[in-house]
C-alpha cells in the first residue's frame, strides 16, 4: 500500500480500503471464481499433468527407461533422500554456490566501483567486457579441474567466474547512471566524493546491482552442477551422473526434482532480501500492469 | 578583435578554417580520441606479455598455464588437423538448431501468454519455477531421452535458450504506455492493430535483449549436453579429450575460439537489432 497521499490510488486499492460492494449467494461465487479462476486451473493443470504421466507410464505407452511413473519416482525419493551421503553431497553443492557466489560477487562489485569512477577505464576495460560477455564461462569447466583439482576448489572457481559478471556489469552500470540534477545537487552541497557516492550513486545503482545478484547466483548454481558434473566427489550434479550411468532413471528424476527444489528456494531467499534491501523498487507497479 | 575568453570545450565543433591552434594540438586530439584504445591493446598485450613472462620462466606452471605464444601456436596446429572441422561443425548446428527452434518456442508462448489474459495467470507459478530451475541439471535426462547424437544437445539448448525470449516477450508486449493503448483505443484501432503499431514495435527492444541472452545460453545448452556424453563430436566434447591428456594448451585454443564464436553471434546480434530497432536511444550505458 502506498504511504503518500498524492499519488491517485488504483483500481484495487480503493476496492481494498473500501471493502468490495456486499454481494450474496450465486453472485458471490461468480465473483469468486472470476478472482481465483487462474489459481483452480493451475492446480487443476499439475493434477492433470501427472494423471496424463502415470497413464502413459502405466500403460507402457513410453519405455519406462525413457519415463517412469510418478508413483516410481515418489517411491525412490526416500531411499534418495533418506541417506547421510546425501546430506553431504547436498551441502557440498550448497557451500560451492554460496562460495562462488561470495567470492565472485565480492570481486564483482569491487572491480566495477572501481571502474565506474573513471570514464576512461570503462572505455579501456569495454572491449574485454564484451568478449567475456560473449564466451559461454561453462567451456572453462575442464580446465577449472585442471587447474584446481578434483575437490570443491574447482567448482568454487567455475561458480566465481559465473557469478562474478553479471554483478561486475551491473555495479558499473549502475554507478554510472546517475541523474544529473541529483548530481548537480550534491555538488551544490559541497559533498565529498565519498558522500556523493554513499548518499546518492550506491543507493541509487541498487536495484540494478540486485538485478545482478539474481542473475549470478543462477549463474553460480549452473556453473557448480557443471562441474560436479565432469568431475568431482561429491554434490547434487555428481549424484545425478551417478545415476546416470548406473541407469537408474527413477532416481535421476528424484535428483532433478531436489535440483529444482533447491533453485527455488534460492530464488526466493534472493527475492525476499532484494525487497528488504531495495524497498523502494518501482517492481510492484510493473507488476500489477502485467496483471 | 579580442579574443573570445571562453575556449570551446573538448567536444564542441570548431571551425576547422579559424582554428588558430597549431597542427600539434590537432594531433593530440586524435590521440585523445584513440586513447582508450591505445589503452585498451595495451591492457591485453601486458597481460599476455606477464603471463608468457612467468610461464617461460615456470614461476607458474607451464603445463596447467601454457605461455600464449604456445597456445597460439596450438591453435594454429587446431584449426589445421583433420577432426577440427567435424567437431566445429557439429557444435554449430547444435547451437544454431538449439537456438532458432528455442526462440521461436519462446516467441510462440510469450506471444500467447501476453495475449491470453488466463492463460498468463495461470501458468505463472510454472514460469516462476521453471526460472527458479538450473536448466543444465535436464541435460542427463535429454540424453536417456534422445542419445548420443546432437538431438540431445539440441534439447538441452532449447530447455536453457527458450525462457529467456519468452519472459522478454511477454514484459515487452505487456509493458506499453497507457497513453499509446488510450490514443488507440481513441482511434478505434482493432486488437490486431493496437498489436502490430503498438505491442510489438513496443516489445522489439526487449525482445532482441532477450535474444543475445538466449544465444549465449543455447551455448552453453550444447557444451554442456557434450560434456556429458562420451561418445559425441563438438568443441565441450573436444576441450575435455585434451584436458585429460593433460594438453592444456590446446583446450585453450579451443576457448578461443569459442569465444571468437561467441563474439561473432554478438556481433551479428547487434547489427540485426541497429537495423530493426533503428529508433532506439543508445545514449548512456557502458
Amino acid at each position: 500500500m502506498r504511504v503518500s497521499a498524492d499519488v491517485p490510488l488504483r483500481q484495487d486499492e480503493l476496492e481494498t480500503l473500501r471493502g468490495r460492494p456486499q454481494v450474496s449467494g450465486f453472485a458471490a461465487l461468480r465473483v469468486h471464481v472470476r478472482d481465483k479462476l487462474h489459481w483452480y486451473l493451475a492446480v487443476l493443470l499439475f493434477v492433470a499433468f501427472l494423471t496424463a504421466w502415470q497413464m502413459i507410464a502405466a500403460y507402457g505407452l513410453i519405455h519406462e527407461i525413457i519415463l517412469p511413473s510418478p508413483l516410481a519416482v515418489a517411491k525412490v525419493f526416500p531411499e534418495v533422500v533418506g541417506r547421510w551421503l546425501f546430506v553431504q553431497h547436498l551441502t557440498a553443492t550448497l557451500v560451492a554456490i554460496f562460495g562462488g557466489f561470495l567470492l565472485g560477487g565480492g570481486i564483482g562489485f569491487g572491480l566495477g566501483a572501481l571502474f565506474a569512477l573513471s570514464e576512461r577505464w570503462r572505455k579501456v576495460l569495454y572491449p574485454y567486457v564484451l568478449g567475456f560477455q560473449a564466451t559461454p564461462r561453462v567451456i572453462l569447466a575442464p580446465l577449472m579441474i585442471a587447474w584446481f583439482g578434483f575437490g570443491p576448489a574447482s567448482k568454487i572457481a567455475q561458480a566465481t567466474i559465473g557469478c562474478f559478471f553479471p554483478i561486475f556489469l551491473n555495479t558499473l552500470i549502475g554507478l554510472s547512471l546517475v541523474e544529473d540534477n541529483a548530481f548537480k545537487l550534491m555538488r551544490s552541497l559541497r559533498a565529498s566524493r565519498w558522500q556523493t557516492f554513499r548518499l546518492l550513486r550506491f543507493p541509487q545503482a541498487l536495484p540494478t546491482i540486485f538485478a545482478g545478484v539474481k542473475v549470478s547466483l543462477t549463474f553460480a548454481t549452473i556453473g557448480v552442477i557443471v562441474a560436479e558434473f565432469i568431475a568431482t566427489e561429491y554434490g547434487l550434479g555428481y549424484e545425478l551422473t551417478r545415476y546416470h550411468v548406473e541407469i537408474a532413471i527413477p532416481q535421476m528424476y528424484a535428483v532433478i526434482i531436489i535440483v529444482g527444489m533447491v533453485g527455488l528456494a534460492l530464488y526466493f531467499t534472493i527475492e525476499w532480501i532484494d525487497h528488504r534491501v531495495v524497498f523502494w523498487r518501482q517492481e510492484d507497479v510493473e507488476r500489477s500492469k502485467l496483471r | 578583435m579580442a579574443k573570445p575568453a571562453i575556449r570551446p570545450s573538448a567536444g564542441v565543433a570548431r571551425d576547422a578554417k579559424h582554428d588558430p591552434q597549431p597542427p600539434l594540438h590537432a594531433l593530440r586530439r586524435l590521440w585523445g580520441r584513440g586513447e582508450h584504445v591505445f589503452l585498451a591493446v595495451m591492457l591485453g598485450v601486458s597481460f599476455l606479455a606477464i603471463w608468457e613472462y612467468l610461464a617461460q620462466h615456470a614461476i607458474i606452471e607451464p603445463v596447467l598455464f601454457p605461455p600464449p605464444s604456445k597456445t597460439a601456436a596450438a591453435w594454429w596446429f587446431l584449426v589445421r588437423t583433420e577432426y577440427f572441422p567435424r567437431h566445429f561443425l557439429v557444435t554449430l548446428y547444435e547451437i544454431g538448431a538449439g537456438f532458432a527452434l528455442g526462440s521461436t518456442i519462446g516467441l510462440l508462448l510469450g506471444t500467447l501468454l501476453a495475449t491470453v489474459r488466463l492463460v498468463r495467470l495461470t501458468l505463472y507459478p510454472y514460469i516462476i519455477a521453471f526460472q527458479a530451475l538450473p536448466k543444465v541439471v535436464l541435460a542427463p535426462l535429454f540424453i536417456v531421452w534422445f542419445g548420443f547424437g546432437p538431438e540431445s544437445k539440441i534439447a538441452t539448448a532449447i530447455a536453457i535458450c527458450f525462457f529467456p525470449v519468452l519472459v522478454n516477450t511477454l514484459v515487452g508486449l505487456q509493458l506499453v504506455e497507457e497513453n499509446a493503448l488510450k490514443l488507440l483505443r481513441s482511434l478505434r484501432a482493432t486488437g490486431w492493430q493496437t498489436f502490430v503499431k503498438v505491442r510489438l514495435p513496443n516489445a522489439l527492444p526487449y525482445i532482441f535483449a532477450g535474444l543475445k541472452t538466449s544465444l549465449t545460453f543455447a551455448m552453453i545448452g550444447a557444451i554442456v549436453a557434450e560434456f556429458l556424453t562420451g561418445a559425441a563430436n563438438g568443441l565441450g566434447r573436444l576441450v575435455q579429450i585434451y584436458n585429460l591428456q593433460i594438453q592444456v594448451h590446446l583446450a585453450l585454443a579451443v576457448v578461443v575460439i569459442v569465444s571468437i564464436l561467441g563474439l561473432i553471434g554478438v556481433v551479428v546480434m547487434d547489427a540485426i537489432d541497429r537495423r530493426v530497432i533503428f529508433w532506439r536511444d543508445r545514449s548512456g550505458g557502458v
